[in-house]
């Protein structure tokens, strides 16, 4: 009997907990909505992924270029030695990034609004 | 070290048990919606929108009316309002509210600051304007209104108002300005921390987010999708007000007419600003400044903002630059967005 409780007591904390943890981490499993361009460590862009776009960034002569559509960002063409981050998948998730090790370039995605309102 | 099952076996369940709670409360407060916004389509026939503690959200519909009330009172185009009876008072003194007072003296004041290129008793010729339309006013009607326009010649007192014949003021340049600071002097009143309202694209940004973040505004990319932003401000309690060739402006025969017009041709401002971002803690003077730095273009713009205590601006010019005054990026963060690459 003592056993039988214990056992329901775990199996509902266990269901709280990854409830909970199902609500604190939705944001990262969410669709995205803005891309981070970083370059060199700093924050250069963020590109909105709801609609379709091609974006090139050239520094010093390094150059990617970087396609939005359906949702998602990937790195279609790029200088850089041996091309590695063309070959990285697009990425639709928040939490999801593409690097592009030679230029330092990296996309990070998000799911959080880019504004809370506009001025105009 | 080693340790009795019989007493083990409660002591982990208890903290499993609590960690449940723990869970459970997360869900719970995750599910609460902290804040909430109404919209309405009425106020100078844009959107607006109030972002609001969900529990004072009933505050909305209190300074919507305010809007409301504001605009019908102040309206040019509407010959029973207050401000059309001062402009069809042919020359005879007029009683004035304490709120037509305080506009007619800030459109005095910011006259002489501008050198005249400010000017609120434009009614005679922005009247003959009508951006819906897509065509011109008579010219000869443009020529005969051009005299009738000079806020010098607006006389102010306790309570009244006296323009010449023929003269009108038209208070829409500040309207929205003066609308969100009476929002603000409502939302203190009642001790909320925290609000964003945006009046037909002038934002009052009333504290910090509710979770401790600062507002983040976006500034419209001139000319293009509704939404697609130059950059985003980060802002704390202040307002941020834009003035824009791309609103209330048509095309014809390939030339852009758009309604910030220039008191001394009668036609719209030959200006290479497309847009003038004010970022300040009084909206009213923003409204001010964002027109006036319209006016005076992009290498003067810059000069009058500066030369103003805590104020800050986003400068977008007709060949596509971007210019910012020197506190923008240090006391006020401004994020570029890609729409503006």
């Amino acid at each position: 009997m003592k056993r039988s409780a214990r056992d329901i007591i775990l199996l509902i904390s266990m269901l709280a907990i990854a409830a909970g943890w199902y609500a604190l981490s939705r944001d990262t499993s969410a669709n995205a909505v803005g891309a981070i361009v970083w370059i060199d460590g700093f924050r250069s862009a963020r590109l909105s992924l709801e609609q379709a776009d091609e974006f090139t960034f050239e520094r010093g002569g390094d150059i990617n270029v970087v396609r939005i559509e359906n949702g998602t960002a990937r790195i279609v063409s790029a200088n850089c030695p041996g091309g590695d981050c063309t070959r990285q998948r697009a990425i639709s998730r928040a939490g999801e990034l593409i690097v592009c090790v030679p230029h330092k370039l990296m996309i990070t995605l998000e799911s959080v609004p880019a504004f809370d309102t506009v001025a105009r | 070290m080693n340790r009795s099952p019989t007493r083990a076996t409660p002591l982990a369940a208890r903290t499993i048990l609590l960690f449940g709670i723990a869970a459970l409360l997360c869900v719970a407060c995750a599910s609460t919606p902290q804040t909430e916004t109404r919209t309405v389509f009425d106020f100078m026939d844009t959107v607006s929108t109030a972002t609001l503690p969900a529990s004072n959200i009933a505050l909305a519909d209190r300074l919507f009316d305010l809007c409301r009330d504001l605009d019908a009172r102040l309206n040019a185009h509407d010959p029973s309002s207050e401000v059309g009876k001062l402009n069809a008072a042919d020359g005879e003194r007029v009683n004035i509210s304490s709120d037509v007072s305080t506009l007619l003296n800030i459109g005095k004041e910011y006259f002489e600051k501008s050198g005249g290129l400010f000017d609120i008793t434009i009614a005679p010729i922005s009247l003959l304007w009508d951006f819906s339309s897509n065509s011109l006013p008579q010219s000869n009607a443009l020529a005969s209104a051009i005299p009738l326009v000079g806020a010098d010649r607006l006389e102010l007192g306790g309570g009244w108002a006296r323009l010449p014949v023929g003269f009108g003021v038209d208070l829409g340049a500040l309207v929205k300005g003066y609308a969100l600071d009476r929002c603000a002097d409502t939302l203190r009143a009642e001790g909320v921390p925290s609000a964003l309202i945006n009046l037909g694209g002038s934002v009052l940004a009333l504290g910090k987010r509710l979770d401790g973040n600062p507002w983040r505004v976006g500034v419209q990319l001139p000319f293009g999708a509704e939404g697609a932003t130059l950059g985003v401000l980060s802002v704390t309690d202040t307002c941020v007000v834009t003035a824009g060739l791309y609103e209330r402006s048509f095309e014809l025969d390939g030339k852009l007419y758009h309604h910030i017009l220039d008191p001394r041709t009668g036609m719209p401002a030959a200006t290479d600003l497309y847009s003038a971002t004010i970022i300040y803690k009084n909206a009213l003077i923003a409204d001010a400044y964002s027109t006036w730095c319209i006016m005076a273009g992009a290498e003067k713009a810059l000069g009058i903002v500066e030369s103003a205590d805590d104020m800050e601006c986003v400068l977008y010019t007709a060949d596509g630059s971007l210019m910012f005054s020197s506190g923008i990026g240090s006391a006020i963060p401004f994020e570029l967005t890609g729409d503006g690459l």
